[in-house]
């Protein structure tokens, strides 16, 4: 079955996997903030900014960069 | 989960009046049976209707609300309609009642301009004040993927085609991205896109920052502009990407109606051919009048020749008697002028010896007593008979009747033929009449302008994809270079931006995982159902490709190609089931002429299988396609109610409990 719990275990795999230094529950906020705001996208991009930018306040040390295989470029 | 508890319309196609359906309590199938015409169809649209505001007809096209009104209440003076809909969702208990009135003014409704539509949303017994409650029934059932739960043969028929589709068409794409939305994807898909676009904008605050840090100044500002440069690329591609998007849904939209406008195409194809042949006999008809025309001028030649043919005939045999008479007198007169020389000279003419006077004297009597006849008259009377004998053939080779007698035929013949075809194009266009045909050529333009705008917008991504590319290396680089340079105090800017860009890939790699785990279960719960409604013991498996196609595969591990009707359609609900099983939203399954291409053995595992495809079902069927009691034979306890829509008119139908063979 492929409910909203299987979508955040799905993109948790992912993280834990290839994005180890990204907070779990950062990834289920913004999942959750998406499936609020399905129609609002601004709205959605408002919100996921707040939640990202707290939890780097929350952890300023901490270096949320994937693995060392994985080269982020700007996103096409 | 939403659950359907009760639908009530009011006036609402061929129901008249205030009727109701209760949904039974409880997991199971709900069977309406309905002949052809009583309203199988407007039961379906009266759901829709409530939750979508829309009402469609073939071709899932939208369907004037004139035309749903019910003609016996618009006869007794009622000029709207309305259906309420009773639901639960997540746990809330719902009233829906959306209505379609006439506007102020109009007082005949002669198109849908002439409604407008009002809702009206109750939740938990309180009103949703009404901006809110559109984005409610949005979160209830979105329109986007409410064909997967309020289905009729038109979407079986979308999923055959992407069956048979191999790319050519937009058909694949289009259900594709659908089949995605139902199963979810959007939340990533938007996640990933907001990700990408917080990324950018902390890029762009990163090269601000360093442009502050004397060290990176320079680096920071072709930072900057590379990424500026790359912000507009990636809003241009988007741009770009969006008009595609709407291009390739008007193309496949008007390719729909293009399809549907068969009968249309194939009608303006013969009106413009007998068009063409019609200008065509015409211009001959008019060269062979002209032709005619010019013949009639010496045509009483002809009756003039016929007329004197005696007279010709008579000539002739007195010419022929002159110049034989002419000839005899002339050879006469030659012989006497011998015999009067030779009676002068003494001297025979054929043996040369002399002759006495006496035989001269016998020689110039026979001279004289030659018959010559007046030889200058009888010139001069063949000269005349030739003359007019000349005349009389000059006559007779004037006499065009013969080809005046073919143009006349040809020229009736052409007249028969332009006649049949004139008949046959008021015949064109009295059908054509019944059609829109300025619509259908300027959908026809359209298409032509879209198809033409598709391949222009596909260039220009292309184009923009290899500058994102080619932008995206400079700025990777141009960071390293930052990187080296740049003092501590860039390290927070640095780490937003990481942080964003890092999130961003996180959801694209979670995409296509996320895509490929959903691929795998929607082939295997296809493979599932299909196993169940198939009737060959060697189908044993589905195999699902990338815009969703299922292809069967033999238990030898071969693919085998659908050829069959039925067999699409079977393939097709099998689809069907799997997303309804994988989709996020529960909710019921309304189905519309499901089961009429199927066998009688497809059908039977079809009914038996429909309470696995959801838990609240109905579906509408006509007795000959489902009959009541195989119903009650093949789904048992499975079975929760039986309706049918019984016949009051032609335009009024009425829907009651059926007990029918009970």
């Amino acid at each position: 079955m492929s409910d909203f719990a299987e979508l955040i275990a799905t993109v948790e795999q992912v993280r834990a996997e290839r994005y180890p230094s990204l907070p779990a529950d950062l990834i289920a906020q913004i999942l959750t903030v998406e499936a609020q705001h399905p129609e609002d996208r601004a709205e959605a991009m408002r919100v996921i900014r707040q939640t990202v930018l707290a939890a780097l306040a929350e952890s300023p040390g901490s270096a949320p960069a994937p693995m060392a295989t994985q080269a982020v470029v700007p996103h096409a | 989960m939403l659950r359907l508890r009760r639908l009530e319309v009011e006036d609402f196609g061929p129901y008249k009046g205030t009727q109701e359906f209760r949904f039974p309590d409880g997991d199971g199938v709900t069977v309406v049976y309905g002949e052809n015409r009583r309203g199988k169809t407007s039961l379906l649209n009266a759901i829709r209707f409530a939750l979508l505001g829309q009402v469609v007809t073939r071709g899932s096209r939208p369907l004037q609300f004139h035309k749903v009104l019910n003609a016996v209440a618009r006869a007794e003076g009622r000029a709207g309609f309305r259906a309420t809909l009773e639901f639960e969702f997540d746990r809330h208990a719902y009233t829906l009642t959306r209505r379609a009135e006439l506007r102020a003014g109009a007082t005949e409704p002669l198109g849908h301009e002439d409604f407008r539509s009002t809702l009206f949303l109750q939740r938990d017994g309180q009103p949703v004040p009404q901006v809110e409650a559109e984005r409610e029934l949005t979160r209830v059932m979105p329109p986007q993927i409410a064909r997967f739960f309020l289905f009729d043969g038109e979407l079986l028929s979308e999923y055959e085609e992407l069956l048979r589709d191999r790319g050519e068409s937009d058909v694949g794409p289009k259900i594709a991205a659908a089949i995605e939305q139902i199963l979810g994807l959007p939340i990533l898909q938007h996640a990933r896109a907001d990700l990408a676009a917080l990324a950018e904008g902390a890029a762009q605050e990163e090269s601000r920052a360093a442009q502050r840090d004397k060290n990176a100044q320079t680096i920071g500002s072709t930072l900057e502009n590379l990424t500026a440069m790359h912000g507009r690329q990636r809003e241009e591609g988007d741009r770009l990407q969006r008009d595609m998007e709407r291009a390739l849904a008007r193309k496949a939209e008007l390719d729909e109606v293009l399809r549907k406008s068969t009968l249309l195409s194939s009608l303006l194809g013969d009106r413009d051919r007998v068009d063409r042949e019609i200008a065509d006999l015409s211009a001959r008809r008019d060269e062979k009048q002209a032709k005619l025309q010019q013949a009639m001028q010496g045509a009483w030649r002809g009756v003039v020749a016929r007329r004197i043919a005696p007279r010709h005939q008579a000539l002739t045999t007195r010419r022929d008697a002159l110049q034989a008479q002419l000839s005899r007198h002339l050879a006469a007169a030659e012989r006497a002028r011998d015999l009067h020389a030779a009676a002068q000279a003494g001297q025979c003419p054929t043996c040369a010896q002399s002759m006495d006077r006496a035989a001269a004297t016998r020689l110039a009597e026979q001279a004289d007593a030659a018959n010559v006849g007046d030889v200058a008259a009888e010139q001069r009377e063949l000269l005349e008979v030739q003359q007019e004998l000349d005349a009389a053939a000059r006559l007779a080779a004037a006499d065009d009747g013969s080809r005046v007698a073919d143009l006349f035929d040809d020229l009736e013949q052409i007249k028969v033929e332009l006649h049949t075809r004139t008949a046959r194009q008021q015949e064109l266009a009295d059908e054509l009449s019944e059609h829109n045909e300025s619509d259908y050529r300027l959908q026809r333009r359209e298409y032509d302008r879209t198809a033409g705008e598709i391949r222009i917008l596909g260039d220009g991504l292309t184009k923009t994809a290899a500058e994102v590319q080619r932008l995206s290396e400079q700025i990777v680089d141009t960071r390293k270079r930052l990187d080296r340079v740049a003092g501590a105090g860039l390290a927070g800017e640095r780490q937003k931006r990481e942080t964003f860009d890092a999130l961003a890939s996180l959801f694209r790699d979670a995409i296509e995982v996320y895509r490929d785990r959903l691929r795998t279960r929607v082939e295997r719960d296809a493979t599932e159902l299909f196993l169940k409604l198939t009737s060959e013991p060697d189908d044993a498996a589905l195999r699902i490709n990338e815009q969703y196609g299922l292809t069967i595969v033999h238990k030898d591990g071969s693919d085998i190609p659908v050829r069959s009707s039925g067999a699409e359609q079977i393939v097709a609900l099998s689809l069907m089931g799997a997303l309804q099983k994988n989709a996020p939203l529960r909710g019921p399954l309304i189905a519309d002429s499901l089961l009429m291409r199927v066998d009688d053995t497809h059908r039977a595992n079809l009914v038996r299988a429909l309470p696995s495809m959801a838990s609240q079902v109905a579906v509408l069927v006509f007795e000959a396609e489902l009959r009541p009691q195989n119903a009650r034979d093949l789904l048992r306890e499975r079975l929760l109610a039986e309706y049918a829509i019984e016949r009051v008119s032609a335009k009024h139908s009425t829907l009651v409990p059926f007990d029918g063979g009970r």
